[in-house]
């Protein structure tokens, strides 16, 4: 470049405006021009520098904290401008930001000693330079004032949603708790030692899907010589099951006590459930009175799974029988009691159909005609024993697939 | 599970409800949401083909109990209806069944389950849909 349009460019900087020709010629000739490609970074925020640019052609980014979370573009510097004049007044030169070419840029430079020289031949140029950097400082001051109100509001936003967060939690918690003592309490609905009754071994295993269930199960001591047995499904799940098995639980019971015909438990029993069911809700029930002298067991199977009968050669079927519908819909069921022989070495085994419905990651339904159920049924295990293992293998069986309804079990071992 | 539905001519009008793959916890809603969308606009007898339902849970039966009542005028949640609506409902098995909501052709699971919890007495059902929404026109 000529030096003529140099000394052009040199003035229409401001800090350089008030230069007399002598001194506008001299400063021309030392400026050393260099050529940058795009990307180039001139210097680094934080480095000492010792020299200052005029761009006589190009872009140059100033960039603060370049690199980190807190990157930000300060400036575009085009043809005309001069960038790195910090450095010049600075006695120590550190850089307080980052230069980065943005487009092949061309560069007049000028070293410390220069300017220093330069200085000392023209003093007005410290009022100039006093300016610049006056004008610098505002517009930074301006920048960080905004930068921290907009921390502030962040931070503000932030703090509001770990409030609502936390009072989530709290009102989780709340819940949890009383969840937890619903369970606790439906647990205590359930019989905590089973009744025994001599030459049976009873036992029992539930599961529920959720924290708390709708399946039942009972046995009743009616006296040394029988044991109402019953088990039962509530339609539903969690809660509003929960609440309407507690309600069957304790009619049942009630009823149980008072005069325990499985004709006359289950009709009570209904119209009960008819008389406070606003929601629509019924139960499926295997109400049984198992008698001691005569190994029978007297059952009504009301709209309930069949049960599996394994008889003392190991023959295995399910109980058919008329039965009656599920309880909690009809005003008057017609409810038929069936008698189940159960001579020594025989097994009764009641369910809830969250057994023979649960179903593997791909679909398969849990059998109880599966040869393993038998070996199981065969085998020299307790009640209580099958009853626990069972689960376990329906359990198994459900493998990582959710639990679709609650599992309950209870078999009647007759010795 | 799909559901589709159709509509019949006639007065009052008619509308079958087809169920293809599975009913259970977590769709048995979407079914009597259906239901109460075609009673609200003036369904009063309804078929619900059962012939490619798969699976049936209990909360199937659900379904098919809530839709009955629908189909009664009950609104679930009005109590004095729901108790007056069950009346009804058991006066009709007396009679015979449910004589707004018929069942077509279950497949046998879903037939037993049916059967074993005594909805059978309470749900009429037929072969196929011809048969179905002939028995309207007969009143039997």
């Amino acid at each position: 470049m000529k030096i003529d349009p140099r000394i052009a460019l040199i003035q229409q900087i401001p800090l350089f405006s008030s230069l007399s020709p002598g001194a506008l010629s001299s400063l021309a000739t030392r400026l050393i021009e260099r050529s940058y490609t795009n990307e180039t970074v001139l210097f680094t925020e934080g480095e000492r520098g010792d020299r200052f640019y005029i761009i006589e052609a190009g872009q140059v980014a100033i960039i603060k904290a370049m690199g980190s979370n807190d990157e930000r573009l300060i400036g575009i510097r085009g043809a005309g401008e001069f960038i790195g004049e910090m450095s010049l007044l600075n006695r120590d030169g550190v850089r307080t930001a980052t230069a980065r070419v943005r487009q092949p840029a061309r560069l007049l430079e000028m070293t410390r000693s220069d300017f220093d020289a330069l200085l000392s031949q023209e003093p007005t140029i410290a009022y100039e330079m006093l300016q610049v950097l006056s004008n610098r400082l505002r517009v930074a001051h301006n920048e960080s004032i905004r930068d921290l109100m907009e921390k502030n509001r962040q931070l503000q936003i932030a703090y509001n949603e770990l409030q609502a967060a936390q009072e989530q939690i709290i009102a989780k918690t709340v819940l949890d708790r009383e969840l937890e003592q619903a369970r606790e309490i439906q647990e205590s609905l359930l019989p905590g030692k089973i009744p025994t009754l001599p030459g049976f071994d009873i036992g029992a295993s539930m599961v529920p899907a959720r924290t708390v269930g709708g399946d039942l199960y009972d046995v009743i001591s009616l006296d040394p010589d029988r044991l109402a047995v019953i088990i039962g499904d509530v339609s539903g799940k969690a809660m509003p099951a929960a609440l309407f098995m507690a309600q069957t639980t304790s009619l049942l019971r009630a009823e149980a006590a008072h005069d325990p015909s499985p004709e006359r438990v289950l009709d009570r029993v209904n119209q009960h459930l008819l008389a406070a069911n606003s929601q629509g809700m019924f139960v499926t029930l295997i109400y049984g009175v198992l008698h001691r002298q005569s190994r029978e067991f007297c059952v009504i199977r009301a709209g309930h799974e069949f049960p599996l009968f394994r008889s003392p050669k190991g023959e295995l079927s399910h109980v058919a029988g008329v039965g009656g519908p599920l309880i909690g819909l009809f005003p008057h069921p017609i409810l038929v009691p069936q008698p189940i022989e159960l001579p020594p070495g025989s097994t009764l085994l009641l369910y809830t159909d969250g057994v023979n419905e649960a179903r593997d990651p791909e679909g398969n339904f849990f059998s109880l005609e599966d040869p393993e159920v038998a070996a199981l049924l065969e085998g020299p295990a307790t009640a209580q024993n099958l009853c626990d293992t069972l689960a376990r293998r329906v359990l198994d069986h459900q493998g990582g697939a959710p639990q679709a309804d609650d599992i309950t079990l209870l078999a009647i071992k007759s010795r | 599970m799909q559901i589709k539905t159709e509509s019949v001519a006639g007065t009052p009008a008619l509308s079958i409800i087809g169920l293809e793959g599975e009913l259970d916890a977590s769709n048995f809603k979407d079914l009597i949401g259906a239901a109460q969308k075609l009673y609200e606009q003036g369904t009063r007898r309804l078929v619900l083909d059962l012939s490619r339902l798969n699976f049936m849970s209990s909360s199937g039966l659900v379904a098919l109990h809530s839709i009955a009542r629908i189909f009664r005028g009950d609104a679930p949640s009005d109590l004095e209806a729901g108790w007056s609506a069950i009346h009804a409902m058991g006066e009709d098995v007396q009679r015979g069944t449910e004589p707004s909501v018929k069942l077509v052709n279950p497949q046998p699971k879903i037939a037993s389950t049916l059967q074993k919890t005594g909805m059978d007495r309470f749900f009429a059902i037929y072969p196929d849909l011809q048969a179905a929404v002939n028995s309207f026109h007969d009143n039997r």
